[in-house]
Formats: structure tokens, sequence, C-alpha cells
């Protein structure tokens, strides 16, 4: 029993990991109905942008080891994932300007193509930047392991993982049904030629969705490294890949659909790896993949359109 | 057959300007590899060698997206499906066999165990429209790979190694004008005309008696033994197989393929192969005069260029005229 | 004589959502039907089930004797029902002969082989099916377009090249809907006549929804009406035009003068 609680809470982690990476899929597609496959490079560019304040950070004002358990060290984390996120921001905001606004008009299939070369172009010029080889991310959070009662043990990156995920979904849900702005996109979402006739800023608010859905991965980039802390160019492939998958579980477009999604991804995952084995956990996600859209060709929570003839 | 191994002699003595095929012609000669005996140098030898490969992925491919309007992100897996099966089934049960006779249990195991996951995915998927059968296809390719990684048998994590190299550039050549003959068939004739049919308009084509399902599962059948073909090709002629080559980003540049050349032209599917394949090797000399490796992000910024000025591809929905349709 | 296609109490709902209620009418063959009514009447509805497009939710459709209801379209249309549509949908990537060529497909006997070999069968196929679709599209007037792509095709034209597609099959009911909608005068005269010409040379029973009521009261020998959903009235050009329900229907008088239940 000890054991099954262990894997939910790991696997509650992974999937609160992947819930952010997803709700920035789902987001997007909402209003552009654009499948981002940059999106994962850009988790991998907040874990670079991370990786590299903490270095300038340790340049400037050098590597206290004593600070990293203390409530410190959950400042400095969240500085740092706060400075990512304002980074991929930018990067979303500058990727939609110049390489998906242009394509506005064109068929969905351009925008795809357009988004798998900006991928392949973050992937290769991170290569060129920050080198093929993995780098380690340092240590900035040190693992305090809090036992609970029946042997289950807690970790203290998993705690800050999890809050962090869930202050930010909760920001985001505030912003998506309590803000004008929200509004606006649930209305591009709606019907993009609809929303530009009775007056939103279409350019506007897809912009603000690509920044936010980038600060999402960004976030979701420097606690996966805080986790895994072995960082590389082609490391947001997989994980993007993955929450693309829960995005698409959920039924893709759906906010509440790439949470439930990514949850239950991030759960299956760890069960499988810590029940049955670890080599076929990669393709377990898109085995449920394919048997929850055989089952409901939408997604879980997705709703089906009806041609008229 | 007289003429296939007539046509192989000639394009593999034009590529290698080796005439000792004729000597030995019991043997097939030309049949072997021939990366070392080329007059060409090695490194343009893989170059056309993987450009021949992807002509046939590409083409192959524009049977479903461009043809019928099947969106699919999982083309890379019939391609590993038809490599490993075929190398499997060579090395196991034919490992001393004739060449000519390897060579012909290559292409036809691998076509038929790829359009066999081409049927099934074709029944599973076929429910489901547009992006979701994107992404289904694209998850039994990675279920694919995984398994291959997976499988002792086929080499696991180490890959597959000690394939017979018996496909040579003048074979992958000839077969990939084979495959554009027989796809400009079918463009043509009337199972053409159907998935023309059902791309433009499914509803149409449901109420004028085709019926859409056939159609879709016959193009995903073809479209999968010829990447399997494909997969054959690359196996038999680099001797290694590894489940990195097959994985989704693979898929994803057969796509940019098809639509960089035009989506829906058979033309425009072979040049997109062709520049794809040429443009990183291209692009070396810049890596020459800047003195880093910038080619694949120069790569990644012409495809998006391309996407952004030529919206419709290279050549849109144009053929050239060897492959113009009367339809 | 035998009806050709039949409704008998065909209801259809989409959730709560009243489409056709107990319609029943018989469609004799060679015979031309108009089927007229005001918009959201349920008329495309009930082509939409003739055709499989929708199974009924209750009561029968027949043709040729058979219960088609809740069959495969594709498997209606080889039985012999070709429909066109109001908003028209034409395969506009072919060219106008590919377009009806397309309409053979069911026909066809050559197989996949015989196409990838090119094979004598499949080359002779190939030449009496083009040679088909020329009869076809010069019954229609469109044969100097044989080789445009139907999408350059001028409007007037693609709706009639798709009463060329559909008679591709060589159905024995031919389902019309608003052939006429945005034709001008000339065009709409030119349809008339045609429409006319293939139900006597052809001998094909036509069913056509239309708005322009003077094509309508011209050239169809029997009238359904329909007005939300359920049939109100039937009969002859002038009997249809006397019909007080019809003119209710038509005029929007009260309502519950109107509806005959």
């Amino acid at each position: 029993m000890s054991e099954f609680i262990q894997h939910t809470i790991n696997g509650l982690s992974l999937g609160s990991i992947y819930a952010l990476v997803a709700l920035g899929y789902t987001m997007v597609f909402g209003v552009l109905q654009l499948i981002n496959f940059a999106h994962g490079d850009l988790f991998m560019m907040g874990a670079f942008i991370g990786f590299y304040f903490i270095r300038l950070i340790h340049f400037f004002f050098g590597h206290d080891s004593s600070s990293l358990s203390s409530p410190s060290g959950v400042l400095f984390s969240m500085t740092v994932i706060v400075v990512s996120m304002l980074g991929t921001a930018l990067l979303g905001m500058v990727m939609e300007r110049l390489a998906y606004r242009p394509l506005r008009k064109s068929p969905r299939i351009n925008l795809l193509i357009t988004a798998i070369g900006v991928s392949l172009f973050l992937e290769y010029g991170g290569q060129l930047l920050f080198g093929a080889s993995p780098e380690f991310f340092p240590t900035i959070l040190s693992k305090q392991a809090i036992a609970l009662p029946g042997g289950v043990i807690l970790d203290s990156t998993q705690v800050l993982i999890f809050s962090t995920a869930v202050v930010l979904m909760l920001l985001l849900h505030f912003l998506v049904f309590k803000t004008q702005f929200g509004r606006s996109m649930r209305a591009i979402s709606h019907s993009l030629e609809h929303a530009s006739l009775i007056g939103i800023n279409v350019n506007k608010v897809i912009m603000i969705t690509f920044m936010i859905s980038s600060a999402l991965a960004g976030a979701a980039g420097v606690m996966y490294s805080i986790s895994y802390p072995k960082i590389d160019p082609l490391m947001g492939l997989l994980p993007g890949l993955k929450a693309f998958v829960a995005a698409v579980l959920g039924g893709i477009g759906n906010i509440k659909g790439a949470l439930l999604g990514a949850t239950l991804l991030g759960l299956a995952e760890t069960y499988v790896a810590g029940y049955i084995s670890s080599s076929y956990r990669d393709a377990l996600a898109f085995l449920v993949l394919i048997v929850v859209l055989l089952l409901r060709p939408s997604g879980i929570l997705g709703s089906k359109k009806i041609e008229k003839v | 057959m007289l003429a296939f191994i007539a046509i192989g002699c000639i394009l593999n003595m034009l590529f290698t300007m080796s005439f000792d095929v004729l000597n030995d012609f019991h043997q097939i000669s030309f049949l072997k590899p021939m990366r070392e005996q080329s007059l060409i140098s090695p490194y343009y030898y893989s170059v056309l060698l993987l450009l021949g490969i992807n002509i046939i992925l590409s083409t192959s491919l524009a049977l479903l997206n461009g043809f019928t309007g099947l969106f699919t992100m999982g083309h890379a897996g019939f391609m590993a499906i038809g490599a490993y099966t075929a190398a499997y089934v060579v090395k196991s049960y034919l490992p001393t066999a004739a060449p000519m006779l390897q060579l012909f249990t290559a292409l036809a195991v691998g076509s038929l165990s790829a359009s066999l996951f081409g049927l099934c995915i074709g029944f599973a998927g076929l429910r489901l429209s547009g992006d979701y059968l994107g992404m289904v296809t694209l998850g039994f390719s990675e279920i694919i790979r995984v398994s291959l990684l997976n499988i002792e048998a086929v080499g696991g994590a180490r890959g597959m190694t000690d394939i017979p190299q018996f496909i040579n550039l003048g074979m992958v050549t000839l077969i990939a004008l084979i495959v554009i003959i027989l796809v400009k068939r079918i463009r043509d004739g009337r199972f053409g005309r159907a998935m023309f049919a059902v791309k433009e308009n499914e509803m149409a084509a449901n109420l004028i008696g085709i019926n859409p399902l056939e159609v879709k599962v016959r193009a995903f059948v073809l479209s999968s033994a010829l990447a399997g073909v494909a997969g054959v090709c690359f196996a038999f002629s680099e001797g290694y197989l590894s489940t990195q080559t097959f994985t989704f980003v693979k898929s994803f540049e057969i796509i940019a393929m098809n639509v960089i050349g035009g989506l829906g032209s058979l033309s425009g599917a072979i040049l997109g192969g062709a520049m794809l394949s040429l443009l990183p090797e291209v692009l070396r000399k810049v890596q020459d005069f800047t003195g880093v490796d910038i080619r694949m992000v120069l790569y990644a910024l012409t495809m998006i260029l391309i996407m952004i000025l030529r919206p419709k591809g290279l050549l849109g929905q144009k053929e050239w005229k060897w492959l113009s349709s009367p339809n | 004589m035998a009806f050709i296609a039949e409704l008998k109490e065909m209801s259809l709902y989409f959730g709560g959502l009243k489409a056709n209620h107990q319609v029943s009418l018989q469609l004799f063959p060679g015979k031309l039907y108009g089927l007229i009514g005001p918009n959201g009447a349920g008329k495309t509805t009930i082509f939409n089930v003739l055709t499989g497009v929708y199974a009924p939710s209750s009561g029968e459709v027949r043709f040729l004797g058979k219960s088609v209801a809740g069959l495969a379209p594709y498997k209606i249309a080889r039985l012999g029902i070709g429909r066109t549509f109001q908003n028209i949908r034409l395969f506009k990537q072919l060219t106008v002969e590919a377009n009806v060529m397309t309409a053979f497909f069911s026909q066809g006997e050559s197989n996949l082989l015989d196409n990838l070999f090119a094979s004598q069968r499949f080359k002779r196929e190939e030449e009496s099916s083009r040679k088909r679709a020329h009869e076809l599209l010069k019954f229609m007037g469109l044969l100097n377009h044989a080789k445009d792509l139907a999408g350059s095709l001028p409007y007037g034209k693609q709706r009639k090249l798709e009463i060329a597609r559909a008679l591709g099959p060589a159905p024995k009911l031919l389902l019309l809907d608003e052939p006429a909608a945005g034709l001008n005068p000339t065009e709409t005269r030119e349809l008339t006549a045609l429409i006319g010409k293939l139900q006597q040379e052809k001998n094909i029973t036509v069913l056509l929804i239309e708005h322009d009521m003077r094509l309508v009261m011209d050239i169809c020998e029997f009238i359904f009406v329909l007005d939300n959903g359920e049939l109100i009235a039937k009969g002859k050009a002038q009997e249809i035009q006397q019909n007080p329900q019809v003119i209710a229907a038509y005029l929007g008088v009260d309502e519950s003068e109107g509806e005959g239940e």
C-alpha cells in the first residue's frame, strides 16, 4: 500500500510538470488550431535559461552550499523559475511574431511545418549555443526526505514542484476564466473570425497566449531539471511529445482536459515503471493515447464536431 | 525480371564505372556493395543513397497526405517495420542465399510486413479524422520504435548489425524510379481519382458510391508498403539499423518534404524529398565559411522561410511534364 | 404500379430537435417530383435520409422494394440514388471529366494490380469510362470544358457538372437540392430544359428541392409540401397553389391553422 502511495506521489509530481507543458499546447491549439511542436523546445530553453542564470548568480555572488536547504534555497528556486518564465515568454513572443503571424491565412499544415522548422531551429541553435553534450543542472534545492507515516517518502523538491505547479495553474485559471483577456482568448478559440469582427485585437491576444504558454513551459523546464538534472538541447523532445499526448488525451483545446490528461499520464507512467517494467515506459503514453482516441475520438473532455450536409 | 536486372546493371555501371558486372553475371555482382569501388567519393555516394531513399519515402507519403488527405505523422514507423523485418528474415533464414534471392525476399518481406501494419492502423485509425488520425499514427510509430528497442532478437538498444549490404546506389535509384512510376499509375487511375475525391469532399464521394473507408485503407496499405521498401533499401545499404533513425523526427521530415515540395503534387514530393536531403549537404559549404556547424540551423530557417514565402510549397499543385496527370 | 421509393411515417430527431415528423411519401418511376417548403422545413433532411447520410429515428425508408434505412450512403448510391447538393460539392482540383469519372468508381472491375501493372483490362476500362464521361458531359453541354479544372468553372456550369457527376452511377432516382439556386434566369431556363430532358431521355425519376416556384410549377408533375418537418400537402401544381395550408405556411399566417396534424 505504501508503495502505491509512493508511486502516486511521484506520478502526481511528474504529472504536474506534464500539465504545465500540456496547458501550453492546448492554449495555443485553442487559438490557432496549431500543434506547436516547438513547445517542447521552449521547455528546453527554460531549463537552459535557468541554468545560465544560476551560473551567473554563482559567478557574481559565489556558491554557498549551506543555503540550499534553508528558505533562501526555496526563494532562489522560485527566482530561477520566474526568470526562466520571463525568458521563455519573450522567446515565445518572438517566435509567434516572426514565424507564425505571417502564416495566419495559410493552410494549417503550413503552420505545422513551420512549427517543426522552429523546433529544429531551437534544437540545433541550442546545440550551437550550449553545446551538444549534456550539462549538469546545479543543485539549487537540496533533496530533503520528509518521511510520512507508512514509510512513504516525500521529497522536498517534489513539494516545490507540485506546489509551484498548482499555484501557476490557479493563476492561469484566474486569467482564463475571470479576466477580459481570458474572455477574448476563449472567444478566439470559438471562432477567430467572429472574434475579430466583434473588435477583439486578435493578434495581441494570440501573442499573449503564446507568451503565457511559453512561460508555463519554461517553468516546467526548470522544475524538470531540478528533479532530473541532466540537461541538453534535445531534452525537450520526449517530455514535449508526452505533454502533447496528455493534451490530446484530455481533448485538445480544452484546459481542464489538459490537466486531466497530464495527471493520468504522469500516474500511468509511474505505475507502469514501478509495477511492470520501465523499458516500455515511453511507449505507454502512446498506448494510452491510442486506446482513448479509439474509444473517444475527440479525447476525454473534447467535443465532437458534426459535418453539416 | 530481365529488364530489372538489365536496368540495374546499367545504372550501376553509370554510378560506379565498373564493367566487371558483365564478367561474372551469374553472381549478379551489381548487387554487391559498391560504395568503396564507386568512382564518386564515398561521401557523395552516401548522400545520393539517402536522396534515393528519401524520395521513396516522400513519394509514398504523397499517397496518404497528398492524394487522400490523410494526415499521418508515423511514416517512420512503417519504414522501421519494413527495415527490421526484412533484415531479420534475411539474416536469420537466408544468410548464405544468392544475393538476388535475398534482395527479392527482403523487398517482399519488407513491403508486406509494413503494409500489414498499415492495414491494422488504417482500420484502427480511420474512425478518426484530421489531427487525431495524425496523433494516433504518431503513437503507433513510437510504440513500434520502443518495442523494437526492447526486442533482443533485433539487437535491442545496441541496434542490428551485420546486415548484408547488397543494395547499392544503382539499385536504390532503380527502385525509386519504379516507386515513382507506381505511384503515378495509382494517382492517374480510378483509385487515385477516388483518393482525390475523398480528400476534397468525403461526403460527396460517399454519395456517388465510393466507400471512403475502403479508399483510405487502400491508401494506407499501399503507402506503408512503399515506406517498407524504403526501409529495406536503407537496411541493406547501410548494413546497420538503430531505432534512433526511426523517431518521430524522421516522420516529420517526410511530411516536410511533401509540404515544401507542394502537398498533393507528386513532382512536389520528389522535389521536396530531394531538397531536404541535399540542403544540409549544400549548406556544408557555409560551414567551411563560418567555421561553426550552423547548417542545420539554416536548414530549419529555410523550412520556415519557404512556408512563409511559398505557402503552397515550391510547386503548388503543379506537376512536371513527365509526371503530369490526365485527371 | 410499384413505388420506386417510399418513406413511411419517417421521423428524424436530433436530440430534442425535430427535423422530420411522420413523413410519408411515395415516388413512382419515371416521374418528376418537387419538394417545396419554407426554409428549415426539413427538405434537405429528407434527402439525407433517402441517401443514407442520416438514419431515420423511426419509420421506414424503402427503395426498389428494399429497406434502406440506415444503410451506408455509398451502398445506397450503388443501389441507384444520385444526388446533388445545395452548396456545390465538386472535387475542385480534378478536371471536369475526372469529376464524372469518379462516379464510375463503384462499377470499376480492374483491381489494384491491374492498375499497378497498367494491364490491358485497366487501360480498356479507363478508356471506356473516359468515353462515358464525355457522353454525360455532352448531354449536360459541358464537353468543351472536359479538361478544365472543376473549380475553374463558372457557378452555373458547376451546378450542371454536379448533375453530370450524379448521373455517373446511372441512378434510377435523382435528388436535386436547389439546382437553380444562384443561377440567372437564362441559366435557370436552360437547366429546366435539361432536367426535363434527362427525365424523359434517361427515364430517371427526379425529386427536386427548389425555391424557384416557376421552375417547380412548370416541370414538376407532382409536388410535396413540407412545413416544420411535416408533410402538409401533396398534389398537382394547381392543387398545391390553391391549398390554404400551403399558402398559410408560405405567408406565415397563424401557425395553428397552418399545421395539419
